[in-house]
């Protein structure tokens, strides 16, 4: 694995030395991601409003639903859709619990069993918590723009690149936290996440991630 | 391993849900001729609708709660369903004709196990494409319900329609399969009433697509 990071690593810099970075070419990518990690580690916990924005290619559509996002060091997440269906998940480590108001059920996932909410949350993690070590096993980086900081994450995994194109980050002007998700997936679909009211370091209660009770 | 969870209860027979109990207004008497029933029904109306749906998939006691993105061209009979997870990432693509369905992309889990696609594919065709209302079939009026039933070779459909008009149920008993569609809560769109909750059981096969519209625009 450590092996694998290495190589993922020079992968980055062989990349970085080779492309053009356009606007920002100047930049030190490595040194930037280690500026935006160190930042990131200051943050202790994070808690925001977002809107999804889901362009649907082939029926020129697009869906937009709101919803809460509440991370806490080192490993907590909730990601709660509030419209047009309330659903969503809490992450404690490997492990979480989604629900759905339809359903009115709770089921237990974990990383390993459940690949798609493995990606899910580890990409939610890895954002908030600015996670080199992770994201750079997993995407080829790219600077597109420096102020604000806006990156193109390209799937090396070949499973995922099946079904992901792409992502871009577009980091808040004072780079404390992700302001912005957008997520191209093969075929042309895409979802923009856009986080609002974003505070962070506030005390967030135990039940922020726990899955609420369908009585 | 989920999805094959659902695959095995459905192999099993697990205990699946029942036909459901139609509620029709009762203070009202319905009158109207064989054609006029037809004619208003909104699946017999040459519309395109976009259709924001949530939707909640039974297959035995296994629930499987979805968004769905529903293209229903009822000019040309078919419906391209896009579902959803809570992160908006597409889970799958499935286009329903009279005829057939095409999964056009699916995750893994889904297009492995085949069996999922094409319960949703049944459903779908049940409740929005066929079978429809002939001018062929028997009406038959009590009170605040009309029908229009039809023989099979092995048993019966019939068509129930509430004193508005309003298309209320689908029901097939037959031996080659026992299902019902419930369409509730009908609401003016565009000029056409379509229901926002639709409720298929398929006793045979123990599955329940449960469906409510969020959003419904009609493409012109």
């Amino acid at each position: 694995m450590r092996k694998l990071c290495c190589l993922n690593l020079l992968l980055v810099v062989l990349f970085l030395v080779a492309a053009p970075l356009g606007a920002a070419e100047t930049t030190d990518l490595h040194t930037l991601l280690r500026q935006l990690q160190d930042t990131a580690g200051q943050t202790h916990s994070l808690k925001s409003d977002f809107i999804q924005e889901k362009e649907l290619a082939i029926f020129s559509e697009k869906l937009v639903s709101a919803g809460r996002f509440a991370y806490q060091q080192p490993d907590r997440l909730r990601w709660e859709l509030l419209t047009p269906i309330d659903s969503g998940f809490v992450l404690r480590g490997d492990k979480g619990e989604r629900w759905n108001s339809l359903s009115r059920e709770r089921s237990d996932f974990s990383v390993a069993n459940d690949p798609i909410m493995g990606i899910i949350a580890r990409q939610l993690l890895a954002w908030a918590r600015v996670d080199l070590d992770w994201l750079q096993s997993r995407y080829r980086m790219e600077l597109l723009a420096e102020s604000p900081v806006r990156l193109r994450l390209t799937p090396l995994d070949k499973g995922e690149a099946g079904f992901i194109e792409e992502l871009q980050i577009l980091f808040a002007g004072d780079r404390s936290h992700v302001a912005e998700v957008l997520l191209k997936e093969q075929g042309g679909d895409s979802t923009l996440l856009r986080f609002t009211n974003v505070q962070l370091n506030t005390a967030l209660p135990v039940a922020t991630f726990e899955a609420p009770e369908f009585k | 391993m989920r999805i094959l969870s659902i695959c095995l209860l459905l192999a099993l027979g697990a205990c699946g849900p029942t036909l459901s109990t139609l509620q029709l207004p009762e203070n009202c008497r319905a009158a109207q001729s064989r054609s006029q029933l037809i004619a208003g029904n909104w699946r017999q109306q040459p519309h395109i609708w976009r259709l924001r749906q949530a939707a909640l998939l039974e297959i035995g006691s296994k629930k499987i709660p979805l968004e769905g993105f529903l293209r229903l061209d009822l000019r040309h009979k078919e419906a391209r369903l896009l579902a959803l997870n809570e992160m908006g990432l597409v889970l799958f693509d499935l286009q329903v004709t009279e005829q057939g369905e095409v999964l056009h992309r699916a995750i893994p889990q889904i297009r492995e196990h085949k069996a999922v696609a094409r319960g949703v594919a049944q459903s779908l065709r049940r409740i929005f494409l066929q079978p429809l209302p002939e001018a062929n079939d028997l009406l038959q009026t009590q009170g605040n319900s009309q029908g229009l039933r039809r023989s099979l070779s092995d048993g019966q459909l019939e068509f129930i329609f509430d004193c508005s008009g309003d298309l209320r149920e689908t029901r097939q008993q037959a031996k080659s399969g026992e299902w019902q569609v419930i369409y509730n809560d009908y609401r003016d769109y565009a000029g056409a009433r379509l229901p926002e909750e639709i409720l298929f059981n398929d006793e045979t096969h123990r599955v329940k697509l449960s469906l409510w519209q969020k959003e419904v625009k009609q493409e012109l």
